[in-house]
């Protein structure tokens, strides 16, 4: 007796299968053959399985287009102890090493970006066609040595408010320009004096500027703070001279005045809190080439640049290694970091050379 | 290497194994060289009574001894087999060739891991997993789904006494097979491939790919089953 198509669709064609495969004993089979024997669809499907199968055994065989055997120089290359080492990474269950290997590089980078960059003072473009974020400026005077108490950069710093402002960095007897003072991205300067004599124009900045915040717990006593934009001006220590300045938005640089009795003496031309040119769109920012007026200032992530005086008084980056941030625990990660995707994927990379 | 590339061509007989020199590259007969100990790391065997698995034993001994024509004997006794095996796993010849090849280098690097039994198992294994690679790499960046084997190389040839119609029929079967195996799914294209068309039995599948003697089994049923829904409108090719 026939079964219809519509009890066929609840047959067990897998049974089917198992029958025209020979793989059945037992009551499965006895089922199978039931089911082959009285439904049209079973009995088709069990010849069709067979069918198939004779017709796959007997699929022509395709002809290979080149030759397999290995060369001396294959052999050769196969058996060197250091490309069987390599070639072991080039299986595909490695495969997963040159993503892994990019992915440890890419942290690593990031993390010592994030961990270096601040303390290099690299920023945003420092153009001076670029905006700049408001500003902040950070001065940090120190007492001016005999030379840097020179009259002559007295005026530069009692220049008003909105003019451009020549820095005036050079007053100190460091007053060379500094070798990075010339380019854009010299956000701030600290010019060290060879000279420790402290300054008595400090002190007076301090007093004619009693609204400026004063860093009395970081700075020596002869220390002023004023601020300048967003960010105070410090008066440095008495054997240093600082100047951190940027442009302000809206086209109004940053003025810093480095300079140990001028940048007081300036803040204390100031008047009110010694604000200076660090509003948006504020026009009492001078456009002052930092360190003696050569570089104007820019934005930056408000790390000094730090320049000392060099042989014959050639000012020197001193952060050029900023040993704080070699040290620190997330650059040291991020260099293994680095270090580690790299091998990775040049291992990864070597190997699959070697396997071609 | 471009002397040994340019003899591809006409294939050899499977069975035809090459003419063996049984001495090794040192001089020695094989027997001689210190066959009464046996190698660090390989039991000893007694000899196969397979001539072909005696064969490969030799050559195999004769290759890891650093002859490289013992091994480019096995190569050439074993490289058609292969190319059709993995051919067929994965329809796109320059891909498959390329598996062969890297096959036959890793069996060369791994001679010292071979444990005994079957050559043409082991080297099937070989060349089974890098397909099988290959295809999960393909699988991870799909790039362009197979070929419908539309290469003119899987027409069987025509004798002169093959009628044309029987020729035709013969071609559009071989087409339209080969067409349905390359959609299936590749762990149960293999094991169709290794189980119709190699005459591997389920054991020899399930010990070279790794799975079940039930999962060889499994997939073998429902490969044959996803053969012939794809087949069902063309079912007249196999039918006559």
């Amino acid at each position: 007796m026939a079964m219809t198509a519509d009890s066929h669709s609840s047959h067990d064609t897998w049974l089917v299968a198992q029958l025209a495969a020979d793989d059945l004993a037992g009551p499965d089979r006895a089922a199978a053959e039931r089911l082959v024997a009285r439904c049209d669809a079973c009995a088709e499907l069990f010849a069709d399985i067979r069918a198939i199968a004779t017709a796959t055994a007997a699929l022509p065989a395709p002809v290979r287009t080149r030759d397999f055997r290995l060369t001396p120089a294959d052999a050769a290359r196969l058996r060197s102890p250091w490309r069987r080492w390599v070639g072991s990474f080039a299986q595909p269950r490695f495969a997963f090493v040159q993503p892994l290997g990019a992915a440890l590089a890419s942290l690593g980078l990031a993390g010592l970006l994030i961990g270096v960059l601040p303390t290099l003072g690299i920023s945003q473009s420092t153009s001076g066609t670029a905006p700049a974020p408001p500003a902040a400026a950070r001065v940090t005077a120190a007492a001016p040595t005999a030379a840097a108490s020179d009259a002559k950069t007295a005026p530069e710093f009692a220049a008003p408010a909105g003019t451009p402002a020549p820095v005036a960095a050079g007053a100190a007897p460091s007053a060379e320009p500094a070798p990075s003072s010339g380019e854009p991205g010299s956000s701030s300067l600290r010019v060290t004096t060879p000279s420790a004599a402290p300054s008595p124009a400090s002190g007076a900045a301090t007093a004619q500027n009693p609204s400026a915040p004063v860093e009395s717990g970081m700075e020596p006593p002869a220390t002023a703070s004023t601020t300048i934009g967003m960010a105070p001006i410090v008066t440095g220590p008495p054997a240093s001279a600082a100047a951190d300045a940027a442009p302000a938005p809206g086209g109004s640089d940053g003025s810093a005045a480095a300079g140990a009795a001028p940048a007081s003496d300036r803040a204390g031309t100031q008047s009110g809190p010694s604000t200076v040119g660090g509003a948006p769109g504020g026009s009492n920012g001078s456009a002052a080439p930092a360190a003696a007026g050569s570089a104007p200032a820019s934005a930056g992530l408000g790390v000094p640049t730090v320049v000392t005086p060099g042989v014959g008084g050639q000012a020197v980056p001193e952060n050029a290694i900023p040993s704080s941030a070699t040290t620190s625990p997330l650059v040291l990660v991020s260099l293994g970091l680095l270090l580690a995707g790299v091998a990775l994927f040049l291992v990864r990379r070597a190997a699959l050379r070697a396997m071609r | 290497m471009s002397d040994l590339r340019a003899t591809a061509g006409a294939p050899e007989p499977l069975d035809a194994a090459p003419p063996l020199d049984t001495t090794p590259s040192s001089g020695a007969p094989l027997d001689a060289a210190g066959a009464d100990e046996p190698r660090a790391g390989v039991a000893r065997r007694e000899p196969p009574d397979d001539p072909a698995q005696r064969r490969d034993t030799i050559l195999i001994e004769r290759a890891r001894g650093g002859d490289l024509d013992g091994f480019n004997q096995l190569v050439s006794a074993y490289q058609d087999q292969l190319f059709a095996l993995v051919a067929r796993m994965v329809p796109d010849r320059d891909q498959a060739s390329d598996v062969v090849q890297e096959a036959f280098f890793s069996a060369y690097r791994n001679l010292g891991s071979f444990r005994g039994g079957s050559v043409r198992s082991w080297l099937s294994r070989i060349a089974i997993n890098g397909a099988m690679d290959l295809q999960r790499a393909r699988r991870r960046r799909p790039v362009q789904p197979y070929p419908e084997l539309e290469d003119e190389s899987w027409q069987p040839p025509a004798g002169p006494e093959a009628d044309p119609e029987g020729h035709v029929l013969t071609h559009e079967r071989t087409q339209a097979l080969n067409a349905a195996l390359a959609r299936i799914a590749d762990d149960q294209r293999a094991a169709i491939v290794l189980y119709d068309v190699e005459g591997y039995d389920y054991a020899e599948i399930a010990e070279m790919t790794g799975v079940s003697l039930g999962t060889v089994k499994s997939r073998i049923h429902r490969g044959r089953l996803a053969l012939r829904t794809l087949l069902e409108h063309r079912m007249e090719l196999f039918r006559g």
